[in-house]
């Protein structure tokens, strides 16, 4: 029963196995308090946790505790020189400080930008899985998870990405009294703000012209829902979006992103109106109860 | 893979090994294992460095959290874990002789790596279907060919303990001790490697 190589096993080992196990499953439970939110663990602690549960697997599981010095030195000495690469490659890219980077948060109104890091709401992010960062949560039936459908699929750009990370502007004092102005009033407040929604989210696509990009941005000039025809599909389609439908029997690479979440009525009753009146088009006024009644 | 070394000169089931040794006096196959083990420190070190040197500068998501399922993860480590003591389980077993507490063992070990595999699956296919891919970001491309990897040692893991329990059932290897406690050092290591990554990969991005 005794080797050359290794020492002998003369009494049972079994219980020397079990106790090293049941200290691994310790440990590993203990490490594993962050992840359901139970308890803050330090990097530097995971990682001694995880450095003292690898060393013990090698010295007793892999028996190196009492091996030959050749076994010992072909091992440690590749792992060593190989922790020491990844340091050093970690060093190099800065990435030592384990954090995402910053990211930015832009206030829609003012166009301002915030840091969002991930220290300030990782629990919350997690457990809220951004909820309020996407405009269209999908279930997944493997996973029950909710996720994110339409940015990380549509969209592939960090601005892109921010502009989905806007919250939705607060009522605006130009539509106070709403329902006493005339009709000419209404045109004229709905037809500003629109200029200002189309320009800081339409026209990127739309372009300035309402005539879109052929083959990639479909024209919303001549268009004829938005020239007079149907309100409420005009109204549906900034609210959710369209993907993957041929428009006038062309069809568009790009999916039109869901406006819904991230505009308020106004804006998008004021938006619609714009285009409505627009490049030639003539429609009339869309009321922002219109936009509400749709939702 | 070691049934030439062990088969040609044998001192009975569950006696020394019969293994040709090296001038270092230890079994030829266990240092080559070894050896490779390594050089497999080098490999998995360059794509932890690579996971680890991207770790944060992935453009757009999905992010790790947006994807990472803690129950998941959790009961993988555990079955991994599990299959390790039933590892030095069958190794003890293989050296005293005990050929059926030793098949026993084995086939709980190779169980285990096969529900690792399982969860590994189901693990890709959720975060694939959620968005994240080898070529949605610098996160997805570093994560799966890092854990793609490990999942491909535990299935090679899964297959030298099968074709082992299948030599000593036919008779093909008379004295399996040494090549049980080379394939265990195999397995061990995949174990180790899982450690690394489960804690550099998962643990670290549900702290703050």
């Amino acid at each position: 029963m005794s080797t050359p190589e290794s020492g002998d096993h003369a009494h049972n080992p079994i219980p020397k196995y079990l106790g090293i196990f049941g200290f691994l499953v310790a440990v590993t439970a203990f490490e594993l308090m962050p992840l359901f939110g139970i308890l803050q663990i330090p990097p530097p602690v995971l990682l001694g946790l995880s450095a003292v549960k690898f060393t013990v697997v090698v010295l007793f599981f892999m028996h190196l505790y009492g091996d030959k010095p050749i076994n010992n030195r072909l091992f440690f000495i590749p792992l060593v020189l190989a922790g020491l690469s990844v340091s050093v490659l970690m060093a190099l890219f800065g990435t030592w400080s384990l954090q995402w980077p910053v990211r930015t948060h832009k206030d829609p109104v003012t166009g301002a930008r915030t840091e969002v890091r991930d220290s300030d709401d990782v629990v919350e992010r997690y457990r809220g899985r951004w909820k309020g960062d996407c405009n269209a949560w999908v279930k997944s039936a493997a996973t029950g998870n909710e996720y994110c459908s339409s940015p990380w699929i549509a969209f592939t750009n960090q601005p892109a990405y921010d502009a989905l990370k806007v919250v939705v502007a607060p009522p605006d004092p130009a539509f106070d009294g709403w329902d006493a102005k005339s009709a000419d009033d209404k045109k004229t407040v709905l037809m500003k703000k629109g200029e200002e929604v189309f320009e800081s989210k339409c026209a990127a696509c739309h372009q300035a012209t309402g005539l879109g990009l052929p083959g990639a941005f479909p024209p919303l000039a001549n268009d004829p829902i938005v020239n007079g025809g149907d309100v409420s599909q005009h109204i549906t389609t900034v609210l959710k979006g369209l993907n993957g439908k041929a428009i006038n029997g062309v069809s568009y690479g790009a999916a039109m992103q869901a406006w819904g979440p991230v505009l308020n009525d106004q804006e998008i009753a004021s938006v619609i109106t714009y285009e409505r009146n627009s490049w030639s088009n003539n429609g009339g006024l869309v009321e922002p109860a219109q936009v509400t009644a749709l939702r | 893979m070691s049934s030439a070394a062990t088969a040609d000169a044998s001192h009975g089931a569950g006696h020394a090994p019969a293994a040709e040794y090296t001038v270092t006096g230890v079994p030829a196959y266990k240092l080559a294992m070894w050896t490779f083990l390594g050089s497999d420190c080098f490999f998995f070190g360059s794509l932890i460095g690579t996971y680890m040197s991207s770790r944060g500068k992935s453009l757009n998501g999905p992010y790790p959290l947006d994807v990472f399922a803690p129950a998941v993860t959790s009961c993988s480590t555990f079955d991994l874990l599990l299959s390790s003591l039933f590892m030095v389980l069958a190794v003890h077993y293989a050296k005293i002789g005990d050929i059926r507490k030793f098949t026993l063992w084995t086939l709980a070990t190779m169980a285990g790596g096969l529900i690792f595999l399982g969860f590994q699956a189901y693990e890709f296919t959720s975060f694939v279907e959620e968005g994240l891919t080898l070529k949605s970001n610098l996160f997805g491309c570093t994560f799966f060919v890092l854990t793609g990897f490990h999942g491909a040692h535990v299935a090679l893991g899964v297959f030298l303990l099968g074709s082992l329990l299948w030599a000593v059932r036919t008779g093909k290897l008379a004295d399996n001790g040494i090549t049980t406690e080379v394939i265990g050092l195999y397995w061990h290591f995949v174990d180790i490697v899982w450690i690394l990554i489960f804690t550099l990969v998962y643990l670290l991005e549900f702290t703050s």
